[in-house]
């Protein structure tokens, strides 16, 4: 299904389906990609982004990238735009209307510089954009309903901006605010790269030379930053990708523990288990009776 | 018009709803007034409203966060 919508405000809604597109663009507004079927790529001025259903993209205005789909299976993609006046507008209420403005009363005046990253896609900013994308199906034209959709999908992105870059920021042990702040960006980077290549074969030195950091302070800071080590983040990743496949197709365990990068069947399963109490199959049958489609 | 619930007892009537902000949208356009907008706790999504009979009541959409792709489905 093809959607463009464009509001009188400007912010902007658009939904394909599509197996192979490439499409050079230039950003104008504020903008989040979904993709709630299959893998969208992303080049960015030498870097890669790649999108999963479990992951979002935001783009600041002014970034030029490339958007490639390349896909056997039809692929959902999912776009809001926002403008910049609607944007200050959010920002404006969000910290006045709260205590934040007495914690940080400098952060009220000016949108700050949101850099390009991805996002986990999941509590309520995956209800908001898929109440908001089955209304547009069912045909809603109200804009006001639709702009309160879009003030929610920011409301629960400067949360998860909150909880995933500020406070992680925070963790740093490094003094100067500017260190941390260009720490944390290598630490995104290195974050991408690894969501990236989760199904290949790489060590700990290509995600360090990746990041520009040495293996030990990558490795440290990670940590500090996450919680957890790259290697748990990277098998935090697979298994959450391989229970999206578990769930939406049909490929064979041996098949879905290839895919998601496990060099054998038996580990794959004796991860799945610790983690999530239920073997692969189990899962994948418990998930088929609740889909009886 | 008078409270319709016994004096003393301070209940809110809770309307549950599969989307919190649909409903929210809906109500306001009829008139309704609202005491507080949309709003996340730990449930999910609920917004509150004094009804004509001055009963507090709230719209709720309550939210399994667990499911990491569960709704998803529901709605495809």
């Amino acid at each position: 299904m093809r959607y463009v919508r464009e509001l009188s405000n400007r912010n902007r809604i658009s939904c394909d389906t599509v197996r192979n597109s490439t499409a050079e663009m230039q950003e104008d507004h504020h903008t989040f990609k979904f993709v709630f079927k299959g893998q969208q790529d992303y080049l960015m001025a030498k870097r890669k982004v790649s999108i999963f259903p479990d992951s979002f993209l935001f783009l600041p205005p002014g970034t030029n990238y490339t958007s490639i789909v390349d896909s056997y299976d039809p692929v959902d993609v999912f776009s809001v735009s926002v403008s910049a006046n609607f944007l200050s507008d959010f920002h404006n209420s969000y910290y006045s209307s709260t205590d934040l403005l007495l914690a940080a009363p400098e952060a009220s005046n000016q949108v700050p510089e949101i850099m390009e990253s991805f996002y986990p896609f999941s509590g309520d900013m995956r209800f908001t954009v898929m109440h908001l994308y089955q209304r547009l199906i069912e045909g809603e034209a109200d804009e006001l309903l639709i702009n309160e959709y879009l003030h929610h999908c920011l409301l629960n992105f400067y949360r998860i901006r909150g909880r995933e870059i500020n406070s992680r920021m925070e963790r740093l042990g490094a003094l100067k605010a500017s260190t941390r702040q260009e720490l944390f960006k290598r630490l995104i980077l290195a974050k991408e790269f690894i969501s990236n290549n989760y199904n290949k074969k790489f060590n700990l030195n290509d995600v360090a030379r990746f990041s520009c950091l040495s293996v030990n302070h990558l490795l440290r800071t990670f940590k500090e930053a996450y919680g957890i080590s790259p290697y748990q983040f990277l098998t935090q990743v697979r298994l959450d990708r391989a229970k999206y496949f578990l769930e939406h197709t049909d490929y064979q365990v041996a098949y879905t523990s290839m895919l998601v990068g496990f060099e054998s069947v038996s580990s794959f399963i004796r991860v799945f288990k610790s983690t999530f109490n239920v073997t692969p199959l189990k899962y994948k049958n418990l998930s088929s009776i609740k889909k009886p489609c | 018009m008078e409270k319709t619930y016994i004096s003393g007892i301070n209940a809110k009537i809770i309307i549950p709803t599969s989307d919190c902000i649909k409903k929210y949208c809906e109500l306001k356009s009829l008139g309704v007034n609202f005491i507080k907008a949309p709003a996340y706790s730990r449930r999910g999504l609920s917004a509150d409203f004094i009804d004509a009979f001055g009963n507090e009541c709230s719209i709720l959409e309550e939210r399994n966060y667990q499911s990491s792709y569960a709704f998803c489905d529901e709605i495809r």
